[in-house]
């Protein structure tokens, strides 16, 4: 099958109006990258406990992680999941207004998220505990800089998101694109309880 | 004499300074849209914000007198509760509160150390798996009889994949481990 014609079956550049059979597989694509991801994260969180304990008598989880920093995180990205579904119900219901100011929040609950990581991170580093210092911290940094990443990507799509809703208004291919990101944003959420009950939690015990 | 560089040049300056126009009048227009947005958004948000948290109160609240009263009751006075709110709010209600208790207790069982580690951690594991199918369940509304076989298929097969490969490198990893020590 040739770009043009691909293009032309999964409902021309996105922007005509397609059949919903279109969306439902474009669902479905979306739903196997979320798996790839997932086995993506398994295997990292994997990496992760084989590594726990190599800090190669450098600090270990106990004196870096901050129990109230990995609660704020958590109760972030919570309250974004569920400002993401309110955001849902008011798109479903077609008030514009609503899904934005939600999504707003969402934006901003996220952002804090990242905000708290990067401020981790620049503190680990800066007390000598960088990626490079251990296995264990390689690990660390690996499994919870990629899941950081993802919240970063997250965020640009919310923006991306907001201008469309704005611009093109509540469209078809809008609103399944909408969806998608809160499949995507739910997922993030998913992997992170991983991570705090894997990473933090453990390690501060 | 030939037309002079101007004369030339007339056609595609103008088609830029058109563009340049066009393009600013668009701009102006997204910002003004954008401007007037944020500022309903602003407006709104506090008053929304309120319900949500009104509503979350009310919820737990009564959650927390369905414990103390405990049985049927308390039971029925949940579900006359949920019954009242908007059905499709609903799920992400229930999914936020189960999410909030599932997160609160390994969190103060770390903080308050009162618990054996092995203990603490096995908690922490099974709070871990129990809020996972909750998202999954409230958030991605991911259901045995209404999400598409083929998802659901999908997630299985994941679900092997990751057991076979984090499994089997456990396995490995923690029995050189082992060889190692000896």
């Amino acid at each position: 099958m040739t770009a043009d014609a691909f293009v032309a079956a999964a409902g021309g550049n996105g922007d005509e109006p397609a059949t919903p059979d279109v969306y439902e597989q474009r669902a479905f694509g979306f739903w196997l990258y979320l798996m790839s991801d997932a086995i993506i994260f398994s295997l990292l969180f994997a990496t992760y406990a084989v590594m726990a304990r190599n800090n190669a008598g450098g600090p270990t989880g106990n004196t870096l992680f901050s129990l109230p920093n990995a609660f704020a995180e958590t109760m972030l990205l919570l309250f974004s999941s569920i400002t993401f579904g309110l955001a849902t119900l008011a798109m479903k219901s077609g008030e514009k207004e609503r899904m934005l100011s939600w999504l707003l929040v969402t934006f901003l609950l996220g952002l804090g998220f990242v905000g708290l990581e990067i401020r981790e991170f620049h503190g680990m580093v800066r007390a000598g505990a960088g990626p490079d210092r251990s296995g264990f911290l390689s690990a660390f940094f690996t499994l919870v800089g990629t899941h950081g990443l993802h919240v970063t990507f997250g965020l640009i799509w919310i923006l991306i998101m907001t201008s469309q809703v704005i611009i093109k208004g509540l469209t078809i291919p809008v609103a399944s694109r909408f969806l998608r990101l809160g499949l995507f944003w739910h997922f993030l959420d998913i992997i992170w309880i991983g991570i705090f009950s894997i990473v933090y939690l453990p390690g501060i015990l | 004499m030939g037309p002079s560089p101007e004369d030339t040049d007339r056609g595609p300056r103008s088609q830029l300074t058109d563009i340049g126009r066009s393009l600013r009048s668009h701009v102006t227009d997204i910002g003004r849209s954008l401007g007037s947005h944020l500022g309903r958004i602003g407006r709104e948000l506090p008053g929304q914000l309120e319900r949500i948290g009104r509503g979350l109160l009310v919820f737990l609240t009564h959650i927390g007198r369905g414990l103390r009263s405990a049985g049927v009751g308390a039971h029925r006075s949940v579900r006359s509760y949920l019954a009242g709110i908007d059905r499709d709010l609903r799920p992400y209600l229930i999914g936020f509160a189960l999410a909030l208790i599932l997160t609160a207790i390994p969190f103060a069982l770390v903080a308050t150390n009162p618990l054996p580690k092995l203990t603490t951690l096995i908690i922490i594991g099974v709070a871990a798996a129990i809020q996972v199918l909750v998202h999954l369940r409230y958030f991605l509304h991911l259901d045995l009889t209404s999400t598409p076989r083929e998802n659901l298929v999908a997630i299985v097969f994941t679900a092997i994949l990751i057991f076979l490969m984090v499994g089997g490198s456990f396995w490995i990893m923690f029995d050189l481990h082992n060889r190692m020590a000896m």
